[in-house]
């Protein structure tokens, strides 16, 4: 599996402290080569790092790309959909 | 075709096939949605699959989405305008384009736009995409070239985004 990077939360535990993954999903009409660039952009990974989880949502139909604060999560798929890419947010669990 | 860089800030394609300049043309109305509901759909997907986010997706949509829309038409206007400025030569029919290297990104967006509205719009398949060429009988045959021309366009700009 890719290496997902998480933040650690040290704040209070109510309810949006709760980590959140950012979730790409697969999309055969999508470049990988494409993919591979967003991730690149968006999350500051070198090639390889972006390749792998491009990878794994070609192989596996989705990849959790980042996984944090509800804030900071709902900016990434803000991000992520602005480059159309089918992106969600969920609880992690 | 053939690519150069006859300065830091901009790419020119040059010979460019007539019938190719013609497919280029068409990006701008083939990234536009227009009513059909499943290619807005596809580029304007939910932010969550998660049924309790009820709220959240509201959010989305009141507040997100008309950004997001901004953004999409932003690029479009961008290659529209680079494509007002594409020149044929009326000797051999061959057209030239330049391309501001600041609007690289705008032309892989928009791009990509069009690949998948188009694919949504004619309810393509994974198969019908890897089939290069299209099958010689089929009636798909332009639908086909327009998408795999715009995902060579998209892989050329990609790279010269690296070069640049």
């Amino acid at each position: 599996m890719t290496e997902t990077v998480v933040e650690q939360e040290t704040e209070t535990d109510s309810a949006v402290d709760v980590p959140w993954n950012v979730v790409v999903h697969n999309d055969p009409v999508t470049l990988m080569t494409y993919v591979t660039h967003v991730f690149q952009k968006v999350f500051g990974y070198n090639r390889e790092r972006a390749e792998k989880h491009m990878l794994e949502v070609h192989d596996l139909g989705r990849s959790i790309l980042w996984t944090g604060a509800r804030e900071r999560a709902e900016a990434y798929v803000e991000q992520l959909h602005g480059y159309q890419l089918l992106c969600t947010l969920e609880k992690s669990l | 075709m053939e690519i150069s860089r006859p300065n830091e800030t901009t790419f020119l394609i040059g010979r460019i096939d007539p019938v190719l300049a013609e497919v280029m043309r068409r990006i701008v109305p083939s990234a536009d949605p227009g009513d059909s509901e499943k290619a807005r759909a596809r580029i304007f997907s939910p932010p969550t699959e998660e049924a309790r986010e009820e709220q959240f997706f509201q959010d989305w949509q009141e507040l997100v989405q008309p950004e997001l829309a901004r953004l999409f038409q932003s690029s479009i206007e961008t290659v529209e305008g680079d494509l007002k400025r594409m020149r044929s030569n009326p000797a051999t029919g061959e057209a030239t384009l330049s391309i501001p290297s600041d609007h690289l990104e705008a032309w892989i967006h928009g791009l990509n736009q069009a690949r998948l509205v188009l694919s949504e719009r004619h309810q393509l398949h994974e198969d019908d995409l890897e089939s290069n060429p299209p099958p010689a009988n089929d009636p798909r045959s332009f639908l086909l070239l327009q998408l795999h021309l715009y995902a060579y366009l998209q892989e050329l700009f990609l790279r010269l985004l690296e070069r640049r």
